[in-house]
């Protein structure tokens, strides 16, 4: 049995970790409840006011319309705030920032990416002694591109005014912080590829539907971009020129895609692409 | 001075209904403060094999 004054120690200690589990707890709820009132990475929400952090097709902070020159220290902890969204723990972000720095030299570089924001930055983060986040004003253009990529994916009723357009092309088509090379930054830039890939593919089924053939092109044509060897988005964007009827450019969207797989791997198309166009082979005037 | 860092990706995925299923693009380099330096395609799996052991060599070949 352990000594009388061990125990309540012991006991003290537990309690102290359940207040401050309690008090964590009660931070971080505090923290999704005002994110969910401005524009956190579930709504998607998009406002002029307040900083804004583009990620897409690079890093950008700016505030009132006005580009920010940040420290590159200070531009990736926003980056990864950002791609957090939501209360991070100050020596998970000083981990993952600086891996390969000792603990206290990676909260030492932590310390000193928050106190070189300039003001305007500084009013981008909400920092408590244990944890770091975005301020409830703060807007992300990756949040608004991934809720738009998931209402594109889900039963038509979930798009919104403006979904289905032009816009939408570009929202989805910026590769996340291109040229970062950091292992948190890559897993996330595959998981915004994929995404962006099948929501493209899903917005140009929608523009053709609509008989917006060109905005329908465009949106496949990102998708074969962002993956030339890949078979879905050619298909997708073959479908587009037959639904236009526009046999001659379906035939010549497959056989450069016939051709690319020859050179790059020396494999054909499958069977299901070259179903899709073999019944077009008889209706194109010789 | 800070010793460069070597990456190399692989994405892979299958393209079913073909008759060579696999394709894996590679990205690599042998200091990523330079960026990717090479990427490749391939539909075999022990081309890949070759890749990430040719990729492997060269950065022990190239501390020494």
């Amino acid at each position: 049995m352990l000594p009388t004054v061990l125990t309540d120690s012991v006991d003290i200690a537990v309690r102290r970790t359940e207040d401050e589990n309690m008090d964590e707890m009660k931070n971080r709820a505090a923290y999704t409840m005002r994110r969910r009132g401005g524009h956190g990475p579930e709504s998607g929400g998009r406002s002029k006011e307040g900083p804004r952090i583009s990620l897409l097709g690079g890093f950008r902070l700016e505030d009132e319309g006005a580009a920010i020159v940040l420290p590159e220290g200070s531009r990736r902890l926003l980056a990864f705030l950002a791609l957090r969204g939501r209360l991070v723990k100050r020596p998970v972000a000083a981990g993952t920032l600086w891996p390969v720095s000792t603990e206290e030299h990676a909260s030492s570089s932590l310390r000193t990416a928050l106190a070189r924001l300039p003001d305007s930055g500084r009013a981008a983060v909400e920092a408590t002694a244990r944890d770091l986040g975005l301020s409830g004003r703060v807007t992300v253009d990756i949040w608004e591109s991934r809720a738009l990529a998931h209402r594109l994916l889900a039963p038509e009723s979930s798009t919104q005014g403006g979904d289905v357009g032009a816009g939408a092309v570009s929202d989805l088509s910026g590769e996340l912080l291109p040229d970062w090379y950091d292992e948190w930054v890559l897993i996330e830039a595959e998981d915004w590829r994929q995404l962006r890939l099948h929501a493209l593919e899903a917005l140009a089924t929608r523009l053709t539907a609509r008989g917006h053939y060109g905005d329908a092109a465009a949106a496949a044509l990102a998708a074969v971009r962002a993956e030339p060897l890949r078979e879905s988005p050619r298909a997708a964007l073959i479908r587009v020129h037959i639904a236009e009827g526009n046999i001659s450019e379906a035939l010549r969207e497959f056989a450069r895609y016939r051709e690319l797989l020859m050179v790059e791997l020396g494999v054909e198309p499958t069977e299901r692409l070259h179903a899709l166009v073999a019944d077009l082979f008889d209706v194109t005037p010789r | 001075m800070t010793t460069p860092t070597a990456l190399l990706t692989i994405r892979a995925w299958c393209e079913d209904g073909s008759e060579h299923p696999l394709r894996a693009e590679i990205h690599l380099t042998q200091d990523v403060s330079s960026g990717f330096q090479h990427a490749l395609t391939l539909a075999d799996s022990e081309r890949v094999v070759e890749a990430v052991r040719g990729f492997l060599e060269d950065l022990v070949s190239s501390s020494g």
